[in-house]
């Protein structure tokens, strides 16, 4: 019983939902601090870490354990590089945009373009890099 | 979807759900439920199901087209 494959599944998958519901609590909890509260992130620092931290653990496993960045789509390497451009383009150019509604300063919303630009594609390239070793590493072992 | 005949295979044998249960290392409603094709086994619990009722995987096991499936 104690290796019951249903019994495990049915257990990880409520565990699951007890994951996504603390994961957006606690990030529904952080945008309300920040926005109506108007508290800074030092005052935030405790749920911050553990939600980054929680982020962080997802976000390498699903790595280092083979989980397609496209995931559920399937696509090639070409549209893999395009996606990363697309999404991070996109992500820096949403950044400036909320950054001009809330401070029309341009020297701001420049640098919100930059630093987002550059956050985004850097985590992309982490991820395909950490997938990479993942697939020599399953290559190697065949 | 996949199709299995365990039921029938236990029948046969006159074994009981707990009994193939406690061969196979689950419990009984699992057993219950890879009966009424609600729940797929992986292919080691195929294997265990298939040595306890003496049957070959083939026997117990079918792969069925779904009416909208390709």
């Amino acid at each position: 019983m104690r290796n019951d494959e249903r019994l495990i599944q049915t257990l990880q998958a409520i565990k699951t939902i007890g994951y996504h519901i603390l994961w957006f609590g606690l990030f529904a909890i952080l945008l309300f601090r920040w926005f109506y509260l108007e508290q800074s992130l030092m005052d935030t620092i405790d749920i911050f870490i553990l939600w980054i931290g929680a982020s962080m653990i997802i976000f390498i496993l699903s790595a280092a354990r083979g989980i397609p960045m496209s995931y559920p789509m399937s696509i090639t390497k070409k549209e893999r590089k395009l996606m990363i451009l697309t999404v991070s383009l996109s992500s820096a150019v949403l950044s400036a945009i909320l950054v001009a509604i809330v401070n029309g300063e341009i020297r701001r919303i420049i640098l919100a373009f930059g630093f987002t630009l550059i956050i985004t594609t850097s985590i992309f390239l982490i991820y395909d890099g950490i997938h990479r070793l993942w697939e020599k590493k399953i290559d190697e072992s065949k | 979807m996949l199709r299995n005949f365990i039921k029938e295979a236990r029948q046969e044998i006159e074994m009981t759900q707990e009994s193939l249960a406690e061969k196979v290392g689950v419990t009984r409603q699992t057993i219950g439920l890879i009966e009424k094709q609600k729940f797929n086994p992986t292919i080691t619990l195929c294997l265990h199901i298939s040595r306890a009722l003496n049957k070959t995987l083939n026997e117990l096991f079918i792969w069925e087209e779904r009416k909208n499936e390709k």
